[in-house]
């Protein structure tokens, strides 16, 4: 309809013809905007962009896996954030929360597998210095959702990775603030190279 | 009151604009897609990734954005289409049909990443003003920068200026919406640094979490802000303030929450592209100085 009416801007001859396409336009806009912000109904691009509208509990625990590649001598290394891509970290992270758990024994494998796979691939261009991921074209001047993403550092191991763990850890927002260490973690799955 | 409100909103639309303004939200739109898509090298490389991630991520949904339904050397083209578009856009060369095509591919390519969560509201990732900013611009004229002023240069920049201010408005209106007037008070401020500082510990974030004074004016303010930014489309000088705002706004959001909202190139639109067209223009009729 956005379009629809777009074009019919595009066609109108220029005047008061135009001018009233463009007020259409103006206001379908504003109504679909409307209704999306008071009902909260997706129709993207016309988006209710709900960002951080929860509200904070810090005594509430959350829970966010954390992808670490395993090397020979049995090393955990935390992955990049860029490791994955062109899937984010946190991205990763919500489809772990919300559907790794219902995936069968044999399903959970294929996927750390490929994982697994993707890690060292990354590891192998970044332990010889290259670029990876979403860096490969830009660099450090791409465009990253974390500021700290482009400045982060790097720490890979020179040698293969021979496993991938993925682990749940349980934050609470108030003991983190004194104490970092209070974070704890348990194994959600784990694979190893064959 | 009423009555200048109806003024300011008609003018908003059809007064006189330069050439510039609409040149100039043409470039940030395109720029701002350019810089993320070539920031995702690898997206089309998602169709191949195992059944198993895309499984919960709804069919029809992916259906509606073309995820999963091309090949992925059509993709790879595609991509490639996209970024030709892209560039064409921000140089001007067919614009409103590069412009177009670039919003077309934007809707199949911006939803990749979050459709495998399920969750397809890239407004996060940065690409949803432009794919509506260039559609804006394929719908409009293409203005030569020599052309007279008209207002068939002021309606699309008000566009996509009204399209900008109205994501802070809806932010504003959906923590209404989930939580109330309660999201905007001190206590919850100082909740969201502290449960972020939980992942990200930023000294701002733990320093702010101690001022229950801030937080309360970061609150408030974050409320005037985002309900007030539609303003910017009726006034200059009250886009000059939003735009400040918003620039002090996403600097204090990436220092303590460590977050980056990637629309912040868009805020140029909210210049004054009027008085920069006017004053190039004086520039230009400057007689140069006779020689000795």
């Amino acid at each position: 309809m956005f379009v629809a009416l777009g074009w019919r801007v595009r066609l109108a001859p220029a005047g008061e013809a135009r001018t009233r396409a463009v007020r259409q336009l103006v206001v379908f806009m504003l109504v679909l905007s409307a209704v999306v912000g008071c009902l909260q109904w997706d129709a993207w691009p016309f988006s209710p962009y709900y960002i951080l509208v929860g509200r904070a509990n810090i005594d509430k625990p959350n829970y966010m896996p954390d992808f670490y590649g395993v090397d020979a001598s049995g090393r955990e290394w935390k992955l990049d954030p860029i490791t994955f891509a062109p899937v984010y970290e946190l991205t990763l992270q919500v489809w772990f929360n919300d559907h790794f758990g219902k995936l069968g024994e044999a399903d959970r494998d294929r996927v750390l597998a490929f994982l697994l796979a993707r890690a060292e691939a990354t590891r192998a261009r970044l332990a010889a210095g290259r670029t990876a991921g979403d860096e490969r074209w830009l660099g450090r001047v791409l465009a990253a959702p974390h500021f700290w993403i482009p400045g982060r550092a790097l720490a890979v191991p020179d040698t293969p990775y021979a496993g991938l763990r993925v682990y749940e850890v349980r934050r609470v927002p108030r003991a983190m603030l004194t104490d970092r260490a209070s974070a704890q973690r348990r194994l959600l799955g784990e694979y190893r190279a064959r | 009151m009423r009555a200048r409100l109806a003024k300011a909103w008609d003018a908003a639309w059809t007064r006189p604009a330069a050439p510039l303004g609409l040149a100039a939200a043409r470039t940030v739109v395109a720029a701002q897609a350019l810089w993320i898509v070539l920031s995702r090298p690898d997206l089309p490389d998602l169709v191949t990734w195992p059944e198993e991630f895309w499984r919960f991520a709804g069919y029809l949904r992916l259906l509606r954005y073309g995820v999963g339904v091309f090949p992925l050397a059509v993709e790879q083209a595609l991509f490639w289409l996209l970024i030709a578009a892209l560039v064409a856009a921000l140089l001007g060369v067919w614009a409103r049909t590069a412009a177009t095509l670039g919003a077309a591919l934007l809707y199949h390519f911006a939803p990749f990443e979050e459709a495998l969560s399920g969750n397809p509201h890239t407004f996060f990732d940065g690409l949803t003003l432009p794919i509506l900013g260039l559609f804006v611009v394929g719908f409009a004229e293409a203005p030569r920068l020599d052309a007279p002023g008209s207002s068939d240069f002021r309606w699309p920049l008000s566009m996509i200026r009204l399209l900008l201010t109205l994501s802070y408005f809806l932010a504003g209106l959906a923590k209404l919406y989930y939580v109330g007037p309660a999201w905007f008070g001190g206590d919850n401020i100082r909740g969201i640094m502290i449960v972020h500082y939980g992942f990200l510990p930023t000294a701002l974030a733990q320093w702010l979490a101690g001022q229950p004074l801030l937080c309360w004016a970061i609150g408030l303010g974050t409320f005037a802000f985002e309900f007030g930014f539609p303003l910017a489309v009726l006034s200059q000088r009250a886009a000059w303030a939003f735009l400040t705002a918003a620039a002090l706004f996403h600097v204090g959001i990436a220092l303590s929450l460590g977050l980056i909202f990637l629309t912040w190139p868009a805020l140029l639109v909210l210049l004054d592209w009027d008085a920069i067209a006017a004053w190039w223009a004086r520039r230009r009729a400057v007689p140069a100085p006779a020689s000795a």
